[in-house]
């Protein structure tokens, strides 16, 4: 409880249609009962939420019973009469509250540097044999912490994806080979990719366990930024 | 200690441990020290078993995670950097894989009952294993 504590200090200040636009897009199954200034509250799952003329946005409610079985009720209500919204057992609350920026989401077990190393030069060599192209064992300075291990650890894999699906395509082979032969990963806060003479920099929130891990379409799109 | 247990763990001291310990250094490639607490080891009754015990509950399970550790030079190096020193002794009453082993600044501990779950070589192997790569 007390990890979850200090996660949810760190969470931003967000408003209650910014929550529930959220609630709607990334966690719609979380059961929320709405309490309304006129004093009633409804349970229920959050079916749309939308904004209409005048910037005055709405939702549907479909009403759950006292056994948390969805009924064949709706309700339609003004943003404006929502008063308080509780989040019944939420999937990962600081991830919602957060919007989407720290995550408890992804757990991370103990992991060593040997371990990671031999992921490295793994990732090398999987790329060199699915993709035919030579990307030398990934530079990084590894952290001490077992658990920040781990994510680098599932990092390197879910990166390695991304570049395998990438380079299936002739043209980007091609533009990889010719000018990269070098990986590097540098812990940074925001994800960001960068052409540096033969070397591709992938910064990223490598050691920081309570983000969110890394976007493949996002470091996708990077990536084909500088090939 | 009786004088059977002590006849034992002399027959082992002379026999079988100056061979494992030097397979043991020969796949790390460096000199790893050894600590045996040989009078936790020696429990009574038990003497005429332990050549195959101290083999099978101490050393064969070092030696099949060392093994797993360094078919690389990537890990003949990690595990050179980390481990030091192995002891081994029986002193908590501990007799599973998970609570028997422990590892801290760069010394593993071996504590496990001599004569407990002799056979079960596998499952101690395994979890020695990932304990050592968890810290190399």
């Amino acid at each position: 409880m007390s990890k979850l504590n200090n996660a949810l200090r760190s969470v931003p200040a967000i408003d209650k249609q910014e929550l529930l636009f959220y609630i709607a897009e990334h966690f719609p199954e979380t059961t929320l009962r709405i309490a309304t200034d006129s004093g009633h509250s409804y349970g229920g799952i959050l079916l749309t939420i939308g904004k209409v003329k005048k910037d005055d946005a709405f939702l549907v409610l479909q009403i759950i019973d006292e056994r948390h079985q969805l009924t064949d009720r709706f309700i339609h209500l003004s943003l404006h009469k929502v008063a308080s919204i509780e989040m019944i057992d939420p999937a990962d609350l600081v991830n919602i509250l957060s919007l989407g920026k720290i995550t408890t989401g992804e757990q991370y077990e103990i992991s060593g540097k040997l371990e990671v190393r031999r992921a490295f030069q793994s990732f090398s060599e999987t790329i060199f044999n699915t993709c035919a192209v030579p990307v030398e064992v990934p530079a990084m300075e590894l952290p001490e912490d077992g658990q920040q291990l781990n994510r680098v650890l599932k990092l390197t894999q879910k990166i390695q994806d991304v570049i395998i699906d990438l380079l299936k395509e002739e043209d980007a082979r091609t533009s990889w080979k010719a000018r990269y032969t070098k990986i590097v990963f540098i812990n940074n806060n925001t994800l960001d990719v960068k052409g540096m003479n033969d070397s591709i920099e992938i910064h990223f929130a490598f050691n920081n366990i309570t983000a969110p891990e890394i976007s493949a379409e996002a470091l996708n799109g990077m990536l084909m930024g500088i090939l | 200690m009786g004088l059977l247990e002590r006849r034992a763990v002399k027959a082992f001291q002379d026999g079988s441990y100056p061979k494992l310990t030097n397979e043991i250094n020969t796949l790390a490639g460096y000199p790893i020290e050894f600590e045996v607490n040989w009078d936790t080891l020696a429990v009574e009754e038990y003497s005429h078993l332990y050549e195959e015990a101290f083999s099978k509950v101490y050393f064969t399970p070092l030696i099949n995670a060392i093994k797993e550790i360094t078919v690389d030079d990537m890990g003949k190096e990690a595990l050179k950097e980390s481990l030091k020193k192995v002891v081994i002794k029986n002193e908590g009453g501990f007799y599973s894989a998970p609570s028997a082993y422990s590892f801290d600044g760069g010394v593993l501990t071996i504590d496990h009952e001599p004569c407990s779950n002799i056979d079960y070589v596998n499952d101690r192997s395994e979890a020695l294993g990932k304990l050592l790569m968890k810290n190399l």
